[in-house]
């Protein structure tokens, strides 16, 4: 006590040691991961403020770098100046994959064949479904965790629009195939949930029939499935409640599912006369304690856009929350995207803004066809951005790079290119984890690569 | 016109305006009221500082203040970048110990714009160095033990350009 009150009478030199935390918390928000990292190796006072979590958070939320939903409570200091630092030297390489460097595949502990499904989740665990297992890999130690052994050959559904960053869990649906009965082959619904720290769970459904390529949608422990043309259901995982979605779109075809938190989007086709129009129908997702199983919803809200058949007969799409209740959606059309901006209002209708369709066509008849499309979409400083890949097979195989920015004055550019080099292999199959720069697939030879395109 | 008085004793006489970017002194005369003839103490700023400051607060008389529930938009555009404007950067090339001061300064008067200002410039120094210039930079006494300056250096490894 007595020292503090005698420096205070005497004229001090300030430094900058001695200025308060708020303002050297406020400086080092100026600063990128790697400059606030290199001042923890000055003294052990800057040491400890460069491990207070605010500051990471800081950086999280305002750096303009593409990242996952977060920061998330469930992230520890060090899992954030990771993804940080990491996101710092990934952006300027995906700007220009062209400098990619060719890297050395990740090894995995064991070597999978007959691979029919990748799912990578949360940068550290890849699910690999086969024909006869899945299997869940750890991509830090490349050792297997997890395994489902699956004795009938199973059918791997592939929901679009799956939400798996921040917080969610990851899940996994497939089809078991039962005994033969007298209409086909009858399958058993299973799902494997993955939470974040890699444990996985399976969930058997027994009284959903599916088909194969049934469309199917999942998140936040509902999962949604189309069988025939007139039953569209809602599982909710955990009760195993069921409900049955009253879609208003007459003849359809269910083509996407987006599920956002507390609602669910499906998106119907129908086809009249080589156009496909496009239903969107919004229904809140119930609540499984009050709501009983079996009972039926209705939409809350319904939109409609018209596309020509062509275009609309290649429909994906990827979604975010911005964190303002906007979802925003990305379609892919040939190979030409077109952006969507859909926002939930409170009352439990959906405000579409279309963007001048005309502006985003095609300027010459399309000579190629994107597939396989990935695409990622992150809330930013600079607005919403996406970024996605895709395959395209003229003349040769190659690979497709879309960005998309949303500017918070509500312009869009989206700029698309094929990329020239062969860094990224030739893969039939693949996942792409765009917020980090992971690639993984397979190719003929069907072993599984692990690409860090960033370190 | 308005008078303050810093720690030192030394008054200034300021047009409301250009005080009143401090929003520490906007919410003291909202206070007190007009007509009041009294000085306000600034016990926290000397002169040579406070005279810094309102040089500041003249050149950007009559510019929008930030609202006090700033939109995150704009928060975020003042995050993200160091760029500073040509004047502030003039103003600013100061030494150390008045920019810290200065900083200080804005802190206590609550003057954001001042406030970033400042910590930008400081940010703007350390970039691009090493932490034995840094340490050069600011005088600032290397207090790990060679073990635990080993301990540091392994546990950041990973961060380490590869």
């Amino acid at each position: 006590m007595c020292w503090r009150i005698k420096t205070s009478l005497l004229p001090t030199r300030m430094s900058f040691i001695q200025l308060p935390d708020d303002i050297l918390i406020n400086v080092l928000s100026f600063l990128s991961p790697p400059e606030i990292l290199l001042l923890r190796k000055t003294c052990k006072q800057l040491q400890a403020l460069t491990l207070e979590r605010t500051i990471w958070s800081n950086v999280y939320r305002n750096s303009g770098y593409f990242l996952p939903p977060g920061p998330t409570a469930s992230q520890t200091i060090n899992e954030l100046e990771r993804v940080l630092l990491h996101a710092y030297r990934w952006d300027p390489l995906w700007a220009d994959l062209a400098h990619l460097q060719k890297r050395n595949p990740r090894p995995l502990k064991s070597d999978p064949s007959h691979v029919r499904n990748l799912v990578l989740y949360q940068g550290k665990y890849l699910a690999v479904g086969v024909l006869d297992a899945l299997i869940l890999y750890d991509l830090h130690t490349g050792n297997e965790i997890f395994r489902h052994d699956i004795p009938t050959i199973p059918v791997w559904l592939c929901p679009q629009n799956h939400p798996k960053g921040g917080d969610a869990n990851c899940y996994i649906p497939f089809a078991s195939t039962l005994l033969a009965i007298d209409d086909g082959p009858a399958f058993e619904l299973r799902i494997c949930e993955i939470d974040t720290l890699g444990n996985a769970t399976i969930h058997a459904l027994t009284d959903i029939r599916l088909n194969r390529g049934s469309v199917v949608g999942v998140g936040y422990d509902f999962f949604v499935t189309s069988h025939g043309l007139d039953n569209i259901s809602l599982l909710h995982i955990p009760s195993q409640n069921r409900y049955i979605l009253n879609a208003k779109t007459p003849i359809r075809d269910l083509t996407n599912v987006i599920f956002l938190p507390g609602h669910v989007v499906l998106i119907l086709t129908e086809y009249e006369n080589r156009v496909g129009k496009k239903y969107f129908e919004l229904y809140r997702l119930p609540d499984f304690l009050v709501m009983k199983t079996g009972s039926c919803l209705s939409p809350t809200h319904r939109e409609t856009i018209s596309m020509h058949f062509t275009e609309a007969s290649l429909f994906s799409s990827d979604t975010s929350l911005d964190g303002r209740g906007t979802v925003w959606l990305v379609i892919l059309a040939g190979i030409q995207l077109w952006p969507l901006r859909i926002n939930l209002q409170p009352d439990g209708s959906m405000a579409f803004y279309k963007p001048e369709y005309d502006a985003y066509r095609f300027t010459e008849p399309l000579a190629v066809h994107a597939y396989d499309f990935h695409f990622t979409v992150t809330s930013t400083t600079n607005g919403l951005q996406g970024r996605g890949i895709s395959k395209y097979a003229t003349p040769k195989l190659s690979w497709l790079k879309y960005d998309v920015c949303w500017g918070r004055n509500g312009n869009v550019t989206i700029t698309m290119s094929a990329l020239e080099n062969d860094i990224l292999p030739d893969f039939l199959m693949y996942d792409f984890d765009a917020y980090r720069g992971l690639f993984c697939g397979t190719s003929y030879s069907e072993t599984i690569s692990v690409l860090d395109l960033v370190s | 016109m308005i008078v303050v008085k810093t720690s030192d004793n030394e008054t200034f006489t300021v047009d409301r305006e250009v005080v009143e970017r401090s929003v520490l002194i906007k919410n003291m005369l909202d206070d007190i009221g007009e007509n009041s003839e009294q000085a306000i103490p600034l016990p926290n700023v000397n002169s040579s500082v406070l005279k810094k400051v309102l040089e500041y607060c003249e050149h950007h008389r009559g510019e929008p203040l930030p609202a006090a529930d700033a939109d995150t938009s704009q928060e975020d555009t003042r995050k993200r970048s160091t760029d500073i404007s040509e004047w502030d950067q003039k103003f600013i090339t100061v030494d150390q110990e008045m920019l810290f001061e200065i900083i200080l300064a804005a802190n206590y008067l609550d003057i954001k714009s001042l406030l970033d200002v400042g910590c930008k410039t400081v940010a703007n120094m350390i970039k691009g160095k090493t932490p034995e210039e840094i340490r050069k930079l600011f005088n600032i006494v290397n207090d790990f033990t060679p073990e635990e300056e080993a301990q540091i250096k392994k546990e950041n490894e990973w961060a380490e350009d590869r």
